[in-house]
C-alpha cells in the first residue's frame, strides 16, 4: 500500500528529518516525530508500507511495527493529509531516524484554525455586476 | 490617462477635493501615491515614512460610493475577481482594491460615508503591497523583525504572543528595528526589509514601556485601544535590511529568566505561514502558504521564553543575534 500527498489541501516539507505539515484550507498544523517524518517522506516518494515494515524490522523494530505503521497512516488519512496511491517503491530509513525509538507520532494543532476560516474568500463572477468591468470604470 | 486615474480625477471633482501626491520606495519598489485629499495623504506619513528612489507603480487612494454588493454583505468575507491582468477584491467592509499588474497601477477605495479605517493609518496599502511584492520577487509576511547591522531575526507567531512587545522593547534597548507586525522578505535570499515605520501596541504593553508613551499618536477603538506609535524619532535605529539568521517563536511565561533554545521548525513556521495567509486575503491560500514556506526554508528556528523583564528579554535576543553574526562571519 502507498500514499500521495493531498496537494490541494496540504503543504508538506521535510527539513532536518522533521516534517512540516500545514492544512492550508483549515489552518491546522501538525507535529510529527522524527521517525514518522522520515517514513512519511519516504512513502510520499513512492515507498510502500510493506517495504517500510521490512526496513524497520531490519533496524530492530518491534514485532508489531507493521500494525503501528498502519495505525499511523490511518491517522494521516483521517486528517486528510494523504490519499491512497499506487507507488511500489522501496523505503529507505537511515539509522539516525530511529535513535529515539520506533514510535510513530503525530499531533494536530487547531489553535490557528479560526484564522483561515473566519473570513472566507469568495471568487465572484465579474458578469454579475461587481466589480465593475474595466471598460466601464 | 488610464481608466483608474480618470475615475480618480472624476471622484476628486465630484467631491470637490484637492488631490495630493507622495512618492516613496518600499521593498525596493518605487510607488507614486495619488490621494484624493490631503487628509488621506497625511494619514500615510507615519507608517510609510520612506524616501523615494524612482517610481514603478502608480497607486490611487480615494473615497467614493461603494457598490451595493460590497456594502450589503452580511459576513466579513472577502470578494475577489481576477483575470490574467488584474485582481479586484474587498478588504473588510470598508475597502475595495484593484491591482492591474500589466499597467503597474492600483487603487484603494474607501466608503465615502464612513471614516477612513484605522487599519489604513497603521498598515496603509497592505493588501496592494502584498500583491505588488509578490510580483517583485518578495513576500509581505506577518512577522516582527529586529537585528544588529547585517544580521537579524524574525519574531514570528500569530497575534497575542508578544512579538510586537519584544520588537519594540528591543528597539528601546539598542537593537535595530525592522518592524513589529509586518515585514518584507525576499523569496530567494532570506533578506528582510522594512515595510512600516510605525509601531502598534496594546495598552498593556505600552504601560510596560513608558519610554514609548510620548510617541502614541492614535488609538484603535475597534481593537481594544491598540495604539499607533510614531517612531520617526527612532529612525537612526531603523534597519535598512538584513539577512534573517533565525525565526524566533515567542512564548510568554511567568518565569523570571528569559531563555532561548533551538526548536523544530514545525510549529514556528506553521504559525508564520498560517497567520500570514490569514492576514493577506488571497484566493489561493495553498499556493501562498507554499510560497511563504519556500521563502523561509533553511532558516533555523528558535523559541524564546519571555518574562516581564523587557530589558532581559531583549538582551537574550541580542545574544542570539550576535551568535548568528559570528557564525555567518566564520
Amino acid at each position: 500500500m502507498n500514499f500521495k500527498l493531498n496537494r490541494t489541501e496540504m503543504f508538506f516539507d521535510l527539513a532536518d528529518e522533521q516534517a512540516v505539515i500545514i492544512d492550508t484550507m483549515q489552518g491546522y498544523y501538525y507535529a510529527v516525530n522524527r521517525l514518522g517524518s522520515v517514513l512519511l517522506d519516504e512513502v510520499l516518494k513512492g515507498g510502500t508500507l510493506e517495504s517500510a515494515e521490512t526496513v524497520l524490522k531490519e533496524l530492530g523494530g518491534p514485532a508489531d511495527i507493521g500494525e503501528q505503521i498502519c495505525a499511523f497512516f490511518d491517522r494521516l488519512k483521517e486528517y486528510r493529509i494523504i490519499l491512497e496511491d499506487d507507488g511500489k517503491g522501496e523505503v529507505h530509513i537511515p539509522q539516525t531516524a530511529v535513535t529515539d525509538g520506533f514510535k510513530l507520532e503525530i499531533t494536530q494543532f487547531e489553535d490557528m484554525a479560526d484564522l483561515l476560516t473566519a473570513d472566507p474568500v469568495h471568487d465572484v463572477d465579474e458578469d454579475i455586476g461587481w466589480p465593475e468591468k474595466k471598460d466601464t470604470l | 490617462m488610464s481608466a483608474v486615474s480618470e475615475r480618480f480625477s472624476q471622484c476628486c471633482a465630484r467631491y470637490g477635493t484637492e488631490p495630493a501626491e507622495r512618492s516613496i520606495t518600499v521593498g525596493g519598489v518605487g510607488l507614486h501615491l495619488h490621494f484624493s485629499d490631503q487628509l488621506l495623504a497625511e494619514t500615510t506619513k507615519i507608517s510609510l515614512n520612506f524616501p523615494a528612489v524612482g517610481s514603478d507603480w502608480d497607486l490611487y487612494i480615494y473615497r467614493d460610493q461603494f457598490p451595493k454588493a460590497v456594502r450589503n454583505r452580511e459576513e466579513n468575507s472577502y470578494l475577489f475577481h481576477r483575470d490574467d491582468e488584474r485582481i479586484f477584491g474587498t478588504f473588510g467592509f470598508d475597502t475595495v482594491f484593484e491591482v492591474d499588474f500589466a499597467a503597474k497601477e492600483g487603487y484603494v477605495c474607501f466608503d465615502a460615508d464612513k471614516p477612513v479605517p484605522f487599519e489604513f493609518q497603521c498598515h496603509p496599502l497592505r493588501i496592494l503591497l502584498h500583491y505588488i511584492m509578490r510580483v517583485s520577487g518578495k513576500l509581505l509576511l506577518h512577522s516582527a523583525a529586529v537585528g544588529l547591522g547585517d544580521t537579524g531575526v524574525m519574531l514570528s507567531s500569530c497575534g497575542g504572543r508578544g512579538k510586537s512587545t519584544l520588537a519594540l522593547s528591543s528597539l528601546i534597548y539598542g537593537l535595530d528595528y525592522l518592524g513589529d507586525d509586518y515585514i518584507i522578505l525576499s523569496r530567494n535570499s532570506h533578506r528582510a526589509e522594512m515595510l512600516y515605520t510605525s509601531g502598534y501596541l496594546t495598552p498593556v504593553s505600552l504601560q510596560m514601556m513608558p519610554t514609548l508613551k510620548p510617541y502614541a499618536c492614535a488609538k484603535d477603538s475597534s481593537r481594544d485601544d491598540k495604539t499607533l506609535l510614531d517612531l520617526s524619532d527612532f529612525k537612526n535605529s531603523f534597519s535598512t535590511g538584513f539577512t534573517v539568521g533565525a525565526i524566533v517563536f515567542p512564548q510568554i511565561s511567568e518565569s523570571n529568566q528569559p531563555a532561548i533554545k533551538s526548536v523544530s521548525a514545525q510549529i514556528p513556521t506553521a504559525h508564520l505561514a498560517v497567520s500570514t495567509a490569514a492576514q493577506m486575503p488571497d484566493p489561493d491560500k495553498n499556493e501562498f502558504i507554499a510560497a511563504v514556506m519556500g521563502a523561509i526554508k533553511g532558516i533555523p528556528t528558535y523559541q524564546i521564553t519571555l518574562t516581564r523583564n523587557l530589558e532581559a528579554n531583549s538582551a537574550v535576543l541580542a545574544q542570539l543575534i550576535k551568535k548568528l553574526k559570528e557564525e555567518k562571519n566564520k
